[in-house]
């Protein structure tokens, strides 16, 4: 794999989404390739600064697989008839509706909502899960860093004082 | 039938079972495979030194955390120093069975005397016993060649989880979790790694410093001696799904900073736990949270998900119940309402 493309690539690959064997490609050639390795790590570390200013809001299940189809869908059916343009123009303003929707849902969702409503469990809650962290983080395969960013994010947000 | 035709049956039967036995081992010798190297990696880890540079992203509490950190291993101690600016350079310790999560910045010290009650032989019993392994293929990751193994559960309704195992000295150069409904739980990936570097004592002694606050926040503890402290009936639920095994009491602080403390009941089944946490009700503490969790209609438990874990709360009697763990929202139901 050459360097544009695995830069192309770079950002589905941070998000997770590529196949492993693409995941796999991409992989290999950063650990050789120390331009390509440098691009991930900043992408990386933009990502963070954008996690670290911005709660983070889950679209609805299945909303890339509903896009991702409808243009497999129209890649598939190209257009014959005069209706199939009246349709598209249909569609096209129904996608702006839908784009404006999720930029206005985002924004609601980021800036103007109560922290609370983001936050799926109540504070006291999420220390009794900082506690299944404990434990759960010193299983033999657990994942430590991970469990131990969840205690130390908990220990950060609590309030202070001694027990 | 002419004898050519039945050499010829015999022949294209001979070829399909040939063929479905060299399928069957295949799988079975990469099945048996991804096992070795699964439990080599967790059997080895406590004979090796390492230190690197670990970038690791967690789901928790609606957003995700993710930060880089560096890692320093010797032995069966660790040090795991995080550079996000929000944990505020939170580092955290195991040593010796105790952990130390320490804020120093916000002078803050939280301890943990855990040590479980199964084995580490216990716990690879029930992760067979619950898992399938299948190695998946070889990658590079830090500059590592590495295996990468993916451990499925036998049964729906349980979180799995991808390693990437380093070929040569078994260490977990990456790993993927994934919830019980299969959403990314969290990630770990060492972009550098070292092996046999000189680790000083020093980076695993414990933070001693007067001015921090310190919170012990849990203790291995017997059912009897819980019971006393706390003066409530601690016992295990009445239903634990197939396959989990109990793992031992602690007491645990409750979180509210009101002086209370609950006891907590630990299980797994070899790669998945859920925690069972018993809060006395008889005084409340006023915050609105579990403590005062009211005997409500039908004692239905109420649900959060925080894609880590989910949790379930509700009363019993004279106690409040608070499950946490990555089950199916019926199996964590269920277990929170069977507790007497």
């Amino acid at each position: 794999m050459k360097c544009d493309k695995v830069q192309n690539l770079l950002s589905e690959y941070n998000d997770g989404l590529l196949d492993w064997k693409h995941a796999a490609e991409v992989e290999a050639h950063i650990a050789k390739c120390a331009e390509c390795a440098r691009e991930l790590r900043l992408l990386r570390a933009s990502w963070s600064m954008v996690v670290e200013h911005v709660q983070s809001v889950e679209p609805p299940v299945g909303l890339w697989n509903g896009i991702y189809n409808r243009i497999i869908s129209e890649e598939e059916h190209p257009a014959r008839a005069w209706w199939p343009g009246a349709l598209r123009s249909l569609r096209t303003a129904g996608a702006m509706v839908v784009t404006v929707g999720l930029v206005v849902g985002i924004l609601y969702g980021t800036v103007f909502a109560p922290q609370g409503r983001i936050a799926s469990m109540d504070p006291e809650s999420a220390e009794y899960a900082q506690g299944h962290a404990i434990y759960a983080g010193q299983a033999p395969l657990a994942d430590r860093v991970s469990y131990g960013s969840i205690v130390a994010a908990s220990v950060s947000e609590a309030p202070g004082g001694s027990r | 039938m002419k004898s050519s035709s039945r050499i010829a049956v015999v022949g294209v039967i001979a070829i399909i079972l040939g063929t479905c036995a060299w399928i069957w081992m295949a799988r079975g010798v990469a099945g048996s495979g991804a096992r070795s190297i699964v439990i080599t990696a967790m059997l080895k880890d406590r004979d090796l030194n390492y230190s690197g540079t670990v970038v690791t992203s967690a789901a928790y509490g609606g957003k995700m955390i993710v930060t880089r950190a560096n890692l320093y291993h010797s032995g069966k101690r660790e040090r795991i120093n995080y550079l996000e600016k929000s944990l505020h350079g939170a580092y955290m310790i195991d040593s010796g069975g105790t952990s130390y999560s320490c804020v120093p910045s916000m002078k803050k010290l939280v301890v943990s005397h855990g040590g479980e009650l199964l084995t580490e032989r216990e716990h690879i019993a029930l992760l067979l016993l619950n898992y399938r392994m299948k190695l998946i293929g070889n990658t590079v990751i830090a500059d590592r060649s590495a295996y990468e193994v993916s451990i499925i559960p036998r049964k729906p309704g349980r979180g799995s989880k991808k390693l990437w195992i380093d070929r040569e000295r078994r260490v977990v150069l990456k790993s993927e979790d994934y919830s019980a409904d299969g959403r990314l739980r969290s990630r770990m990936e060492f972009m550098r790694i070292r092996f046999d570097q000189p680790t000083p004592d020093a980076l695993f002694a414990a933070p001693v410093d007067a001015s921090f606050s310190r919170d012990e926040v849990c203790r291995r503890e017997s059912r009897e001696e819980l019971s006393k402290k706390l003066g409530i009936d601690v016992r295990e639920p009445g239903y634990v799904p197939v396959g989990y095994k109990f793992d031992g009491y602690s007491l645990y602080n409750c979180p509210c900073n009101c002086g209370h403390v609950s006891a907590q009941l630990a299980y797994t089944d070899g790669l998945n736990s859920f925690s069972v946490f018993l809060v006395p009700a008889k005084v409340s503490c006023g915050m609105g949270g579990v403590c005062d969790v009211k005997p409500n209609d039908g004692n239905r438990c109420i649900m959060q998900d925080s894609r880590m874990a989910k949790l379930c709360k509700t009363r019993a009697a004279d106690k409040s119940v608070v499950v946490v763990g990555d089950l199916s929202e019926n199996e964590i139901r269920t277990i929170t309402e069977s507790v007497r």
